[in-house]
C-alpha cells in the first residue's frame, strides 16, 4: 500500500518536505517512521530517543489526531493515508 | 468581544480588535510577542496554520475551563518578520485581572510548545531553525 508524510521546518532538510512510501497492507505508524529512518541514524535519532521512544515534543499525526508512543504502535495505517511529522513546535 | 483566533501572513492591525466589549469584563490583557534583536538579520516563521488554528481553539477552551468565562482573541504571524515586528498578539478579556493574567499565562505556554509554529533565525540568507522551549 501507499502511504502519504508531511513534514515542516528543519525536519524537510532530513525528510523533505512530503512524500510517499510503499508499505505492506496494515503497517503500523511506527512502521512507517521506522521505514522513514531506514538505517540513517541522524534521522533516527530526530524521532527517536536511545529507548526507542518517539521524543518528547516530536508531534506524529494522522488525520490531524496527535498519537502518542502507545497509538503509535498500535495504530495500522490502510492505502492512501497520511501522516504528519512535527519537528519540536518554536512559535509565539 | 468574541474570541477570535488567526494564523496570518500580513501584520497585525490593531483596528476593531476591542470593539464588542461587553458589561461583564472588566479586565483586557494584550500580551504581544515581538521579534528581538538576536543576531540574526530577521525571523522566517512557518506553520500548519490548519492544524494551528485547531490547536488554539483547544487551547482557549482549556483556559476558559480553568478560568472562565473568557474571551480571546489570538493573531499570529508567519512568514517574514523583521526587528521590532510583532509574532503573536494574545487578548484576553475576563471579569477580573487575576483570570486575565493566569488565562494569557497559561496561553502563550502551551502555544510555545503544543502548536504547529516554527521560527527561523535568518542571516546572509542562512537559515537557523530555533529549538522548541523545552527541548
Amino acid at each position: 500500500m501507499k502511504v502519504y508524510y508531511k513534514t515542516f521546518a528543519r525536519f524537510v532538510e532530513f525528510f523533505g518536505k512530503e512524500g510517499d512510501i510503499e508499505l505492506p497492507e496494515g503497517s503500523s505508524v511506527l512502521e512507517t517512521l521506522n521505514f522513514l529512518c531506514s538505517s540513517d541514524e541522524k534521522k533516527r535519532s530526530l524521532l527517536f530517543d536511545e529507548n526507542g521512544m518517539i521524543r518528547r515534543y516530536v508531534i506524529i499525526l494522522k488525520d490531524n489526531e496527535r498519537l502518542d508512543n502507545e497509538t503509535i504502535s498500535s495504530t495500522s495505517l490502510q492505502e492512501g493515508d497520511a501522516i504528519t511529522i512535527y519537528p519540536p513546535v518554536s512559535g509565539g | 468581544m468574541c474570541t477570535m483566533i488567526r494564523i496570518q501572513k500580513e501584520p497585525i492591525c490593531l483596528d476593531h480588535l476591542f470593539e464588542d466589549q461587553t458589561p461583564e469584563i472588566g479586565a483586557l490583557l494584550i500580551f504581544a510577542g515581538v521579534v528581538r534583536a538576536d543576531g540574526m538579520h530577521h525571523l522566517l516563521l512557518e506553520s500548519d496554520t490548519g492544524q494551528a488554528e485547531r490547536e488554539l481553539k483547544i487551547i482557549t477552551d482549556e483556559a476558559e475551563s480553568k478560568w472562565g468565562p473568557i474571551k480571546v482573541r489570538i493573531i499570529h504571524r508567519y512568514g517574514e518578520l523583521q526587528l521590532g515586528e510583532v509574532i503573536v498578539l494574545i487578548i484576553v478579556a475576563a471579569s477580573h485581572r487575576d483570570k486575565a493574567y493566569s488565562a494569557s499565562r497559561y496561553i502563550i505556554d502551551e502555544l510555545k510548545v503544543r502548536v504547529p509554529i516554527w521560527k527561523a533565525d535568518v542571516s546572509d540568507e542562512k537559515v537557523s531553525w530555533i529549538h522548541g522551549e523545552k527541548e
